[in-house]
């Protein structure tokens, strides 16, 4: 049973493309051959190979044809299909004909909308080369890629211009043609190494590495990355302790057919420019492996890979230290230009960047982030502060969005911030004042680093909050995958500093600072705004807690009472796993649902007082007494947050009078108002838990868990 | 190889492909795209070879003549190709090759940079290309131009020529380039680096470039309107240079800044359409 091989020979394929497109190309051909019914080795078998100029894809054990298939083709229906004798009319006549089958081969099926005429026929199945020549373009041209080009005809878009096919089943080629480029058999090597063609007898996938790599090209992605991997390391370990950047190691992997790597040099005197600079100009601008000491301290050298051999590593290496010193000539003039001005002149010109159409300038916001980060300093603790969080907090504010006019910023991007925060130290600003603004853009994606200083934490939370509430004002919300002012990202990095810090308040508090502050510039509700900026935030909690394989449920019982306070609903979380895992969970859950299912309570609204005159039988006098004993020792736990003890006494002291009253009280009487009263007494026994905790109602306990007990029975004593 | 010799070895190897050596053109412009020997020309759907050396302007990278590497004057060669060629990087391959600079022994890299001109509402996909990490081309498919959506396809060549001869000379500052043998680049050009940039930074008087650049775009508009895009498009490129100036000065906020460069935006577009008219027209 033949293999298949396809590479699809590209101009340069911009590196970040290359991963989701071998992924696609793996899945389509699966589906491909699946549901052409081609049976092949399998999922498992696909291998996917890459470099910037070809994207590989080998395939094993495909069979010759398409397995045989016996189609049902529907004709004329069975009322229309005979005459009045019996025998075949026109209408069936002309079916058999155009099927090109006997009369008697037609049986009779019965469907919903009567009976019909069909036959049986077989369908032998094409080869597997045909099909393969008939839907192999469709497959590659159908490969998504973040921006598709063209460059010869409407009809035809790819990452980059397809320029050679190879196609192999086996030791024949599949014959099909993609923009006037014929598939083949010859695949190209290294394009300077060794250019020229090379041919393929059949689809080896050893042999095909195997050619290729003898012209230079290591095909294979992995191993591309293993040796570029342990060229660097062997560099980078005789100056320090040699750790490889991964996510570097993984782009410059596919920057190059062959892994050639070199160690270069750059003038000491650099070193003196803030580390930051540094990295940035080389791993950030020219991709090189910044080379640290075993103090971790930046030497003046580097590692950058490059497409050649180790022959003409000398040569390379010039152009690239003088490329490096050329950019780091340019951030030297920037850091002594860009240190020479006041923070406070940048800042003043801010009124000239807009933020948000609606918000006013980059300068408005920096003032309702002073106020916001004073506000927010407040609630920080920060065990043994002694510093002036009041008065910092406001220059902090102020000052923090200074640097985006800044050269360094307006030429590093990524740097904003951190130059911020080094322009502030260079102007001898309070220490508190220069760490907040260096830290208020953290952190910058999930796994970034999290403000640490009191007024760090402060001053991010209120960039954080004023974008949110600004946004969600002017109702620029996210709709689906699309998010243009990274809601999402600011969201998430909210409840990383709630949970880092354990901030133990709610979220709408802080939403109502931000919005307090454009209330006025913008016409909005409040309180629908709050909401909507709470809800979003506690989204983003809900997708993470079910993609790190929380239950959705489980969540959803914690975020029933409405608390906006994340690091409190987390508490709840872990606490409710806890509880469910206990011996009495299945009767804690039974005494929740009994009582929300009939008393139906609203977790904001206070239940009616109960009437004791109204009491007429014990079982509803011991619950409702019961509750009197026991709700202000179980409130006292909740309010400590010690949830599971508080679950623990709760079931301990109601679920058994609770029982007795299901059991013996009828709660729905003609008397209004008794029934009313006995709905409060069981309201006030569920909203003592839901409110506090969970609505355990909707939670599923496995059959053979549920509590076992008799209908009929007496009160005890 | 000297900086002249560059040049010419470059107009011969793309004089032998079949281009027209088209000559600079004689407004200021930020770089060779906006010469209409490319903008005009990328429109519509006859064939179309040149090749030309375009003194470019970007009065915001003057440093004085202090920086080795960077200039708000500097000069680009720019090739365009209509339709893109099926061999078209390994003809570009050649005409380094053809300048010297062997291709086995240095690092040839095609990097992901795709193009946009946000004034010219142009975009393009493509690579920046390096030699031993130094960008010395733009290698750009135009995708769409004035707003319009291109076919046949366009490929342009940008080299950055300084940086050629950079690299081919060995030296690290652009003023050491031997631009003829015994002169050097900075004889010519050190001066006026520190003049411009004196006046590009410091001097210039905003309110003519504002008051200019309201006119030229008047002129402009009235050009188009009355069928006269090529005309039109000269008072473009005044309005282009007067912005840039003004943009240098700092004379012009973050927030108005976009508005600028929508408003020019809108005259390449109207420029495109009109030309694209007038050509069916003739073609009709």
């Amino acid at each position: 049973m033949p293999d298949l091989l396809l590479e699809i020979g590209a101009e340069e394929i911009p590196a970040g493309y290359i991963p989701p497109a071998l992924e696609a190309l793996a899945v389509g051909m699966d589906q491909l051959l699946t549901g052409a019914r081609i049976g092949y080795d399998g999922v498992e078998s696909l291998r996917v190979l890459a470099t910037p100029r070809r994207l590989t894809l080998f395939a094993s054990g495909l069979i010759a044809a398409q397995e045989p298939i016996t189609v049902e083709v529907s004709g004329p229906s069975k009322k229309v299909a005979y005459d009045d004798q019996g025998k075949p009319a026109k209408p069936l006549i002309g079916f058999c004909r155009s099927q090109d089958v006997a009369l008697d081969a037609v049986r009779i099926k019965q469907t919903p909308k009567g009976d019909y005429c069909v036959v049986d026929k077989a369908d032998p199945g094409r080869k597997t080369v045909e099909v393969l020549a008939e839907q192999l373009p469709g497959l590659i041209t159908g490969l998504p890629f973040p921006k598709s080009m063209y460059w010869t005809e409407r009809a035809l878009t790819f990452a980059r211009p397809i320029r050679n096919l190879v196609a192999l089943l086996g030791e024949k080629f599949v014959p099909f043609e993609i923009g006037g480029v014929a598939a083949g058999r010859e695949t190209e090597g290294h394009p300077f190494l060794a250019p020229g063609r090379i041919e393929l007898k059949d689809a080896d996938l050893e042999t095909y590495k195997k050619k290729l790599e003898k012209a230079y090209v290591l095909v294979d992605l992995e191993a591309r990355r293993d040796q570029l991997q342990q060229k660097i390391e062997k560099l980078l370990s005789k100056h320090g302790k040699g750790e490889v950047d991964n996510d570097l190691l993984d782009q410059v992997t596919l920057l190059v057919e062959w892994p050639g790597v070199l160690e270069g040099e750059f003038d000491k005197a650099f070193l003196d420019l803030p580390e930051e600079i540094l990295i940035e100009s080389m791993r950030y601008h020219q991709r090189f492996f910044p080379v640290r000491d075993a103090g971790d301290k930046l030497v003046n050298r580097f590692v950058a890979v490059h497409n050649r051999t180790d022959k003409q590593a000398k040569a390379i290496r010039g152009g690239c230290e003088r490329v490096l010193t050329a950019r780091l000539d340019d951030a030297r003039f920037f850091w002594d230009h860009d240190r020479k001005v006041p923070l406070e002149e940048f800042a003043g010109r801010l009124s000239g960047i807009e933020y948000l159409q609606g918000l006013g300038s980059v300068a408005d916001k920096s003032i309702r982030l002073a106020t916001l980060c004073q506000t927010f300093s407040r609630h920080v603790p920060a065990p043994g502060y002694k510093g002036d969080a009041e008065k910092h907090a406001t220059e902090a504010g102020g000052l923090c969005k200074a640097d985006l006019l800044t050269e360094m910023v307006g030429e590093f991007p990524r740097l904003q911030g951190i130059m911020g925060g080094f322009y502030a130290l260079e102007q001898k600003k309070n220490p508190e004042v220069v760490l907040a603004i260096a830290e208020h853009y953290l952190p910058r994606n999930p796994t970034d680093a999290l403000p640490k200083t009191k007024l760090g934490v402060a001053l991010s939370l209120a960039d954080k909050f004023d974008h949110l509430a600004g946004c969600f004002a002017l109702s620029l919300k996210p709709t689906g995958s699309s998010d243009p002012f990274a809601l999402r990202r600011a969201a998430m990095g909210i409840l990383r500093i709630f949970r880092a810090q354990q901030l133990d308040i709610g979220l709408g508090q802080w939403a109502v600072e931000a919005l307090e502050q454009i209330r006025g510039q913008v016409d909005f509700d409040l309180e629908a705004v709050r909401s909507a900026v709470v809800g979003f935030v506690l989204d983003r909690l809900e997708e993470q807690y079910i993609r790190d394989g929380g239950d959705r449920d489980l969540f959803a019982a914690c975020r029933f009472n409405r608390s906006d306070n994340p690091t409190d609903l987390e508490t709840r979380i872990t606490a409710l796993k806890e509880v469910t895992g206990k011996p009495n969970w299945p009767s804690l859950q039974e005494l929740a649902e009994r009582t929300f299912n009939i008393a139906k309570p609203i977790v904001h609204e206070e239940p009616s007082s109960v009437d004791e005159s109204l009491l007429e039988v014990d079982e509803e006098r011991a619950v409702w007494r019961t509750y009197r004993e026991c709700h202000e020792s179980v409130q006292k736990l909740f309010d400590e947050q010690r949830y599971a003890e508080a679950a623990e006494a709760y079931e301990a002291a109601l679920a058994e009078p609770v029982h007795w009253f299901f059991d013996k009280v009828f709660v729905n009487v003609e008397d209004e108002r008794v029934r009313a009263n006995r709905v409060s007494i069981l309201k006030h026994v569920n909203l003592l838990f839901t409110r506090n905790f969970a609505n355990l109602a909707a939670l599923h306990v496995p059959e053979e868990l549920k509590p076992q007990r008799g209908r009929k029975g007496s009160a005890p004593g | 190889m000297t900086f002249q010799d560059i040049i010419l070895r470059l107009q011969k190897f793309w004089s032998d492909y079949g281009c027209v050596i088209v000559q600079p053109y004689d407004i200021e412009v930020g770089a060779g795209t906006f010469n209409p020997a490319t903008f005009l020309r990328v429109l519509g759907p006859e064939p179309w070879k040149a090749a030309y050396v375009e003194p470019s302007r970007r009065p915001t990278d003057g440093r004085y003549g202090a920086n080795p590497n960077r200039l708000q004057h500097f000069y680009q060669f720019q090739v365009a190709i209509k339709p893109a060629p099926v061999h078209a990087q390994q003809v570009y391959l050649d005409s380094i090759a053809a300048l010297g600079i062997d291709l086995v022994a240095h690092d040839v890299r095609f990097i992901e940079d795709d193009w946009e001109s946000p004034t010219l509402g142009a975009t393009g996909l493509g690579w920046e290309v390096q030699l031993d990490g130094m960008e010395i081309s733009q290698f750009t498919y135009f995708q769409q131009f004035g707003g319009v959506d291109l076919m046949p396809i366009t490929l342009e060549l940008t080299y950055g020529l300084e940086r050629l001869a950079m690299f081919s000379q060995g030296v690290a500052s652009v003023f050491d380039i031997e631009w003829t043998q015994g002169v050097p680049y900075g004889a010519y050009h050190h001066e006026t680096e520190v003049q411009f940039s004196k006046y590009n930074f410091e001097v210039a008087d905003t309110d003519m470039l504002f008051q200019l650049f309201d006119q030229y775009e008047a002129e402009s508009k009235r050009l188009i309107e009355m069928d006269l895009p090529r005309p039109g498009y000269d008072y473009l490129l005044k309005c282009s240079h007067a912005f840039n100036l003004l943009d240098a000065r700092e004379a012009i906020s973050v927030s108005q800044r976009a508005r600028y460069i929508g408003r020019v935006r809108a005259l390449a577009r109207a420029v495109a359409k009109t030309h694209l008219k007038l050509q069916e027209a003739t073609d009709a």
